[in-house]
């Protein structure tokens, strides 16, 4: 069917058809159009209501958390007032339902932001899910996610933990028969940590670019960086090393200087090193830049 | 030493492609902007060639140098041999505290003691990863520059990857790898493949796994088409869920390049119409192979069209679950829980 | 097992359904597009992998009025499953509500055997056998043109004839030297 009618007389016979058919579509366009219109006339409807609901739904539940912080007689009262309230509209009893539901997805969702694990069971329960989502000053990184098989024991099924966090070796430490919390708490530590890190390393390289990393692992558990003197155009060789794997800050600090032996011991320097040791180390690096320690 | 040298440029200019020629020089560094520029790279190939070896002449390259080149070209183009996963076992205590420094002297220490003819390169490549060229030699011979091993490892973590090493050097090399990256023993990891990256990703779980959550996974957004409403599916769900096993047992979104997978049968022939085999004592061997592009790929296919059953076969999950693509299967352990081990020869 | 039975619903008014059975299911979704572009009667698509269909469609899943299994040749696969569909329709179907549709035939990688087989399956079940192209658009609307033609007419939306009457001119029949051996 390449449309010319060279082809004999079947190829023109289907492009006729094609043309008829194309025309019939036309027609049926118009009609299609005015449907189009008529179901979008309804979808507005459909959603003008549901706004309606919506702001009901959050009186509802305005009136519901009031309810929550207040206590004692003067609930009983809350109560009744919102029965009060209510009881003009017909579907106060699902309403309510409805801003009881969304009520406690909040608080769901809370509970997920405060460190509690997101737990799925699959397969009728014979299996769970958990996901550990990791962050770093208010920001989330990576979600890591561990599947237990929990019959005839728990047992980690598979996971998405790098291989430089020891999984199998926490999941022997910790008593995963009885208290999977536990463990689930020890590698979120670990994996909070890696990406508190690996963030910290992301944020150096950003934000001071007169600073040369020198050196890091994938565990980002040390961190060469060259740093410069301003004016006497001296570098410092600053290595920090992180030996607790759960935590953001250095364990130590050492500091070397070619061109001035002396410099590791001054005062001054001195001071840099208990900065380092407990500030992160991207916010360090700010502090001493400000303070025209370090170009 | 003057020909050995220009023999190994020839041979690693032979195996660069041309058009690659001209950036892998200046990534190399060696040569000076005059000299690149002087080489016109439009010309054929042996052109090119009798143009380098004259200016290693002249320059009077060494041996070095045209290691360099080759150890750089290679870690821009690693898929080019089969690489071979080993895993580090046991580790000591200050395994995670090895630094690359320490790392680099006693990997070459350890390794200078057991052989005396050895030629050692390491670099350290963008991504965190320690890359190693070995040319063997032995009591007697220079080292051959011609055949290097290359290995790569990543730091603090129990993998490394290793492209043509020989079974008599092997040793050798665990030996060394195992004692200055601090760990006991080492392992065959049973898992190869012709993509470094790929075999990486699936070792280090870098590839995307699905795991079933609580928020709507990315998979069932994107699979809603929409439909006409005249156009009813029957058996809807039923595709749906075949896919989200599917990628639970592959993975989701794009998965790492695998070649092949090998399982290899010890098994007690059974077949209900083939008396014959059936009665026999010993166990039936043999090798099943599975080859394709992208392996794990056409598998997650095959599961989620419906093909092979789901949910998909421990044998077949437990490729991406466990990274690995050497099975043995034996009748006292079926299934996953077989003991894999890759066999000596290779 | 439950049957599909082509009689126990009523027809709707200026409707035919139709149901595209693939076990591949890929051909299925381009071609129910095409069929859907028809104006002149409403045509309604069902697509299934393969019979039976679930019990829970049952209540309103019209009257299906022509079956369509879709055999693709590159696999056995393919057509093993739509020989055991087959046993879950029932045999009023057969009086030219059936027809198969089998792409990739012009594959070179494919047998030959698995043809004869399938047109061995087709003339013996007094069913019409349809080629078609899955790969290009002109193809695809060519095979759902052929289908809708065959569809008004078991839909009974064509005056003066039948299905039963149809099939008695469209159905396939084996070449008496089909298992001859070819020496080509």
């Amino acid at each position: 069917m390449e449309g010319s009618s060279k082809g004999g007389v079947l190829s023109h016979l289907s492009l006729l058809e094609a043309k008829a058919r194309s025309r019939k579509t036309q027609l049926h366009q118009i009609k299609e159009l005015r449907d189009k219109v008529e179901a979008l006339r309804i979808q507005r409807d459909q959603l003008r209501a549901e706004i309606e609901t919506h702001k009901i739904l959050q009186k509802v539940r305005a009136s519901l958390d009031k309810k929550c912080t207040k206590g004692g007689e003067e609930e009983e009262l809350q109560v009744k007032e919102g029965e009060k309230m209510n009881e003009d509209s017909e579907h106060s009893q699902l309403l309510r339902l409805m801003a009881r539901h969304t009520q406690l997805k909040d608080l769901l969702h809370a509970h997920h932001i405060i460190g509690g694990y997101n737990i799925t069971k699959t397969i009728q329960g014979r299996r769970v899910c958990a996901s550990l989502a990791t962050a770093y000053e208010g920001v989330y990184l990576e979600t890591y996610n561990v599947e237990f098989d929990l019959k005839p024991t728990v047992r980690i099924r598979r996971h998405d933990v790098p291989p430089f966090i020891p999984v199998d070796s926490l999941a022997e430490q910790s008593n995963m028969q009885t208290d999977i919390r536990a463990f689930l708490d020890t590698l979120s530590k670990y994996l909070n940590g890696y990406a508190g890190r690996k963030q910290q390393l992301k944020l150096v390289k950003e934000r001071h670019k007169s600073v040369e990393v020198m050196e890091s692992n994938v565990l980002c558990s040390i961190l060469v960086m060259l740093l410069t003197v301003p004016g006497e155009r001296v570098t410092v060789l600053c290595t920090l090393k992180y030996t607790d794997h759960t935590r953001c800050l250095p364990t130590g600090v050492y500091v070397q200087c070619e061109a001035d032996k002396e410099l590791p011991d001054s005062p001054q320097w001195k001071n840099n090193c208990s900065l380092l040791m407990e500030t992160p180390v991207h916010k360090a690096l700010t502090i001493m830049r400000d303070r025209w320690i370090i170009a | 030493m003057g020909d050995s040298t220009k023999s190994l440029l020839q041979r690693i200019i032979r195996r660069i492609p041309s058009r690659a020629i001209e950036s892998t020089l200046r990534k190399w560094g060696r040569l000076t902007a005059e000299q690149l520029q002087s080489i016109d790279f439009t010309q054929p190939k042996w052109t090119v060639t009798q143009e380098l070896l004259d200016m290693c002449e002249e320059g009077n390259w060494t041996l070095k140098f045209i290691t360099e080149l080759e150890m750089s070209y290679i870690i821009d183009n690693p898929n080019q041999g089969m690489w071979y996963a080993y895993q580090l076992m046991n580790p000591e205590d200050d395994a995670n505290s090895v630094e690359l420094t320490q790392f680099k002297e006693q990997f070459k220490s350890h390794l200078k003691q057991l052989v005396r003819h050895i030629s050692l390169k390491m670099k350290k490549h963008t991504d965190e990863a320690v890359w190693i060229r070995i040319a063997w030699g032995d009591r007697f011979f220079q080292p051959n520059h011609m055949k290097p091993t290359y290995a790569v490892h990543y730091l603090q973590t129990p993998y490394v990857f290793v492209t043509s090493l020989t079974s008599k050097h092997k040793p050798l090399f665990s030996q060394a790898m195992t004692l200055s990256t601090r760990y006991q023993a080492i392992k065959d990891a049973n898992l190869s493949g012709r993509n470094l990256t790929a075999i990486r990703d699936l070792l280090m779980r870098q590839f995307q796994q699905a795991f079933p959550t609580k928020h709507p996974s990315p998979l069932a957004e994107r699979n809603q088409t929409v439909s006409h409403p005249r156009i009813e599916k029957e058996q809807d769900g039923n595709a749906a869920n075949r896919l989200e096993l599917a990628c639970e047992a592959f993975g989701g979104g794009t998965l790492p390049q695998l070649q092949s997978a090998v399982y290899k049968l010890e098994t007690k022939f059974r077949d209900q119409t083939n008396k014959a085999m059936t009665e026999r004592e010993e166990s039936f061997k043999c090798i099943v192979k599975f080859a394709s592009t992208n392996l794990l790929e056409s598998l997650r296919h095959c599961a989620s069209s419906g093909f092979a059953s789901t949910p998909v076969t421990p044998l077949l999950s437990s490729i991406s679950l466990k990274g690995k693509n050497y099975f043995v299967i034996t009748d006292n352990s079926p299934g996953a829980a077989s003991q894999p081990r890759r066999a000596q020869d290779k | 097992m439950s049957l599909l039975k082509p009689f126990s619903k009523l027809p709707g008014i200026n409707s035919a359904n139709i149901l595209l059975v693939e076990f591949e299911e890929t051909f299925q979704q381009s071609l129910a597009d095409a069929l859907v572009e028809e104006t002149a009667v409403t045509v309604n698509v069902r697509l299934a992998k393969s019979l039976p269909l679930p019990k829970e469609n049952e209540e309103n899943r019209p009257r299906i009025d022509l079956v369509v299994f879709i055999i693709n040749l590159t696999t056995e696969l393919s057509f093993q499953s739509a020989e055991a569909s087959l046993k879950c329709l029932d045999s009023g179907f057969f009086l030219g509500k059936v027809c198969f549709m089998v792409t990739n035939a012009r594959n070179a990688s494919v047998p030959t055997e698995r043809l004869d087989s399938v047109r061995k399956l087709a003339a013996s079940l007094h069913c019409p056998l349809l080629f078609a192209e899955d790969q290009t658009p002109a193809g695809v609307t060519n095979a759902a043109e052929r289908l809708l033609t065959i569809l008004k007419v078991t839909a009974g939306l064509v005056p003066m004839t039948t299905a039963l009457y149809l099939s008695n001119l469209t159905r396939c029949t084996v070449p008496p030297d089909i298992d001859q051996p070819t020496f080509d």
